[in-house]
């Protein structure tokens, strides 16, 4: 009996530590959210003394700088998540299903650019960009996204793929599938909801890339977050939340898109964790 | 032999982005550092840039700013995290509310992580605010200046506004998969449920914090854009002092930026075998 | 002729060897066993013949033809795994007609062939579950069927009813058994286990260690093991030391007449349900006093001590005995197999 009681009250405390927390967490998004449609908050109000538009609407205007710069954003990340799961899937099926020599050392190396600043490696290949014709432009950009990216990428799918093993490919080749058929029919629908996970998670570190774009961008390629990062250097409050509330429902609904576009492709369920 | 080279051939795609660009791009800034940068004419090689660069104060008070600012908010993270992780997988029932905190976190990148910090810790901020509404500070300036001051506070608590979701999730993740029956097995041995956590729970899921603590300890300590936002001037975090280095005109200096990269970089590897070496141990008796 | 033939098959993975100098040869339409400790080289056995694995040296034949250079997919030699492997993004029927599929055969024909499986398999009604919905004894009929659908010139069933509650894989034994025997298809299956071999094979291979120990009918391998390997892998034994002098096996356990030629040394072995306990006043010419008796309903299990042996008998629980007692134990020289020591 006394052991029950003791239990519920700490059911009780977690949950009061819980809700504290994710108050503190969430509550500056609240306040963001507020600046971003007020219209004139002065100091010392707590609260603004009148909402309005005119940020968000400045964001969104067709005519602006800001949409532009938000779809050339999404293109861009959108290529990248594209390119970093090409690039994966055939090195996270060697990783997560073969055994070869070197193979500690390679996922070693894979992870490497999640811990390794971008400063460094950026300044490092600065150069050689500008000497290959690649800065300044969309596909140098790409290209230098695709380093904090291919990580996660290749890290998720090489878990899925070890899960999932090699023995349902050989199931399908011993039944007559050869091996394009194999991929198309058997692999990718089996890791369908690892590349959801994974394109998100690509996706975002593309999007939310500030240094690597601005220094190989050279100011020719403005994405969002270049165009956002002056309001907040000046303290903006009201053009710099308009920005980051424009830019995460941008990031939602990417999302959302790109998980109903591979769910619809393969229907899929999550298989593998029944 | 078709079969033994056959991963080779499909790791190749990925592995030339990265030895072409990542790999190359540190063996460059590294050769720099070395004083080998023929496009202006340096050629020898010479450890005189790692020696200047290594007694320099102010070198030394941002690599000292940038460890204590690492060090601080992954640990803070690391403790919140784990008991928002702990806390929600004791009260149960609130699958939503997970999913929140879990995510938006994740999609706010660090930019705005900043401004967030700006807008409650700023000396307009909602907390000055109300400081001044209960009559605690008369104008602005009386309130304490957090966001550039020389601790680097208010850097720390953007790191640590990312940082303890992220923590929490992993953990949150290995908790609800590990073996419930781990912890009744503990409870009917005798445990408290206090000895529970830190005799079963703590110990299994440490692999995974520690992990993810050297993940959010290298981010905090190699990024440019926080400090570069709310940081003070001086000291300034080694990321910025980099950047501000490689802006200076004359070509000649480069070496210099290129030294305190390595210095980032070498760290940074520190990160990487310490994790390498402590999670093979760690994994001993997780099997 | 046989149909399929594994000629001195090598194989290694990084420097282990799995498979050494194996031989085999399969009639069409038999079923045979590869029985083995696992980690012995069955499985790898079968992916060979499927072609997913390529043998070091050596080579397969089917109908007489190698088959070494006709890749996976066109190779007819479909496995059923352990696990079954059904796609879990397909639903029975797009499991069962997937290898139809494949190889674009029309789809009037895959779904009369879908039709045909179900029917054969038991499965009707089920076809547009998804592989989750199903118990474990149907998802292996849909494995099966799947495997069969694409008419394989011979069937690989790797260990194929572990996964199966003891109930459950008996039934499924004798399932598979007589559609094995209504389509006559040659049929390799992996086991472990020696009853499950026993009883469904018309021969079997032990596999120990990467080679085939001994070839066989279930009897022979029962009663004529080849080697004291072989004799213990199929069940309990008793080994005795003796001599034959002038057609008589003189041991501990008593004299035997024999045909073999005088030997100063050699081994007996004698299985123990060819060990009868009797009472001691039956006369026969050993005598033992029982140390330990376990009763197992229709069967009795006896240790017993004789000149410093234990010997093990199974007997039917007739008369029962008990520790200590002294017993006559009657023995017949016919269901000996020697070896040389």
């Amino acid at each position: 009996m006394g052991e029950y009681k003791m239990n519920k009250r700490n059911r009780t405390l977690s949950g009061f530590i819980m809700h504290i927390m994710i108050f503190l967490l969430i509550l500056p998004l609240l306040v963001l959210v507020v600046w971003s449609f007020s219209k004139s908050w002065p100091w010392p109000n707590i609260f603004p003394q009148e909402f309005g538009l005119r940020g968000i609407l400045h964001v969104l205007d067709p005519s602006s700088r800001a949409l532009k710069s938000l779809l050339l954003s999404i293109r861009l990340s959108l290529v990248v998540t594209i390119v970093t799961l090409i690039l994966s899937i055939p090195a996270a099926k060697t990783l997560g299903v073969y055994s070869f020599k070197g193979k500690q050392f390679i996922k070693m190396l894979v992870l490497a650019p999640i811990i390794v600043p971008p400063v460094a490696v950026g300044m490092g290949i600065h150069l050689t960009f500008i000497r290959l014709g690649l800065a300044n432009r969309f596909i140098g950009v790409v290209l230098v996204h695709l380093i904090p990216c291919l990580p996660y990428g290749i890290r998720i799918l090489t878990d899925v793929f070890e899960i999932i093993g090699e023995s349902m490919e050989q199931q399908a080749r011993v039944l007559g599938a050869n091996s394009i058929q194999t991929f198309t029919n058997i692999t990718l629908p089996l890791i369908a909801p690892g590349l959801i996970s994974a394109g998100s998670l690509v996706f975002i570190v593309s999007f939310s890339q500030y240094f690597l774009t601005f220094l190989i961008g050279g100011g020719r390629i403005i994405t969002f977050p270049m165009m956002m990062f002056p309001y907040i250097q000046s303290g903006d409050r009201m053009m710099a939340s308009a920005y980051s509330m424009v830019f995460i429902l941008a990031t939602l609904v990417v999302l959302i898109m790109m998980e109903k576009a591979i769910k619809s492709y393969y229907s899929t369920k999550n298989y593998f964790y029944l | 032999m078709k079969k033994t080279i056959k991963p080779y051939i499909m790791l190749l795609p990925a592995m030339t982005i990265l030895l072409g660009i990542f790999v190359a791009g540190l063996s460059m800034a590294f050769l720099q550092s070395l004083g080998y940068f023929p496009t202006i004419g340096l050629q020898e090689f010479t450890l005189n840039y790692y020696k200047e660069v290594l007694t320099d104060h102010g070198f030394l008070t941002s690599l000292r700013f940038s460890l204590w600012i690492a060090f601080v908010s992954s640990s803070v993270s690391v403790v919140l995290g784990v008991l928002l992780a702990y806390s929600i997988v004791k009260s149960k029932h609130k699958k939503g509310l997970e999913e929140i905190v879990y995510k938006l976190p994740v999609i706010v990148p660090h930019v705005v992580a900043t401004l967030l910090v700006y807008n409650i810790l700023g000396q307009s901020g909602i907390i000055a605010r109300m400081a001044y509404a209960l009559g605690f500070i008369s104008q602005q300036s009386e309130f304490p200046a957090l966001l550039f001051d020389k601790n680097g506070f208010g850097i720390i608590l953007a790191y640590v506004w990312k940082g303890t979701p992220f923590i929490a999730m992993v953990v949150y993740t290995v908790l609800s998969n590990m073996n419930n029956r781990l912890s009744e097995v503990a409870l009917n041995l005798g445990a408290t449920n206090k000895q529970v956590f830190w005799h079963v729970l703590i110990p299994l899921t440490m692999p995974s914090i520690f992990s993810s603590f050297i993940i959010i300890f290298a981010f905090s300590f190699g990024a440019y854009e926080v400090p570069f936002l709310i940081g003070p001037t001086a000291p300034r975090a080694l990321p910025v002092q980099a950047y501000a280095e490689y802006m200076n005109a004359d070509l000649r200096h480069r070496p210099y930026t290129m030294t305190i990269n390595m210095v980032l970089t070498f760290i940074s590897f520190l990160c990487i075998w310490i994790y390498h070496k402590t999670f093979k141990l760690l994994n001993k008796y997780n099997g | 002729m046989p149909q399929i033939q594994l000629k001195k098959i090598h194989k290694s993975f990084q420097d282990k060897r799995i498979l050494n100098d194996m031989n085999l040869s399969i009639e069409e339409g038999e079923m045979i066993s590869l029985l083995g400790p696992s980690g012995c080289g069955k499985t790898t056995t079968l992916k060979i013949i499927a072609g997913l694995v390529e043998p070091d040296q050596g080579d397969i034949l089917i109908n007489n033809q190698s088959v070494l250079n006709i890749p996976v997919e066109k190779r007819g030699a479909v496995i059923v795994f352990q696990d079954y492997l059904l796609f879990p993004h397909l639903t029975v029927e797009g499991n069962i007609e997937f290898g139809l599929k494949m190889a674009k055969v029309d789809k009037k024909i895959r779904k009369e062939k879908v039709k045909e499986m179900l029917s054969l398999m038991e499965l009707d009604g089920q076809q547009y579950k998804y592989p989750n919905e199903l118990s474990g004894g149907q998802r292996q009929r849909v494995a099966l069927a799947r495997a069969l659908a694409v008419e394989p010139k011979v069937l690989l069933l790797d260990e194929p009813f572990s996964n199966l509650d003891l109930r459950l894989r008996e039934t499924m034994r004798e399932f598979v058994c007589s559609v094995q025997r209504k389509l006559k298809i040659t049929t390799i299956l992996v086991t472990h286990d020696k009853d499950e071999a026993l009883m469904t094979s018309d021969k079997i291979a032990i596999m120990l260690e990467g080679e085939i120990k001994q070839y066989g009918t279930p009897l022979e391998l029962y009663k004529k093991p080849i080697s004291e390997e072989v004799a213990n892998f199929f069940g309990e034994t008793n080994y005795i030391i003796g001599k034959v002098e002038d057609g008589i096996f003189k041991s501990p356990l008593g004299n035997f007449r024999t045909t073999l030629q005088n030997t100063v040394k050699l081994k007996a072995m004698i299985r123990p349900e060819e060990i009868e306990v009797v009472s001691v006043y039956q006369e026969t010419n050993t005598k033992g006093i029982i140390t330990r008796s376990r009763y197992a309903g229709d069967r009795m299990y006896y240790m017993i001590s004789l000149k410093g042996m234990e010997i093990k008998s199974i007997s039917i629980a007739k008369e029962i005995f008990d520790v200590g007692e002294e017993v006559s134990l009657r023995i017949d020289s016919k269901n000996m197999v020697f070896y040389e020591v």
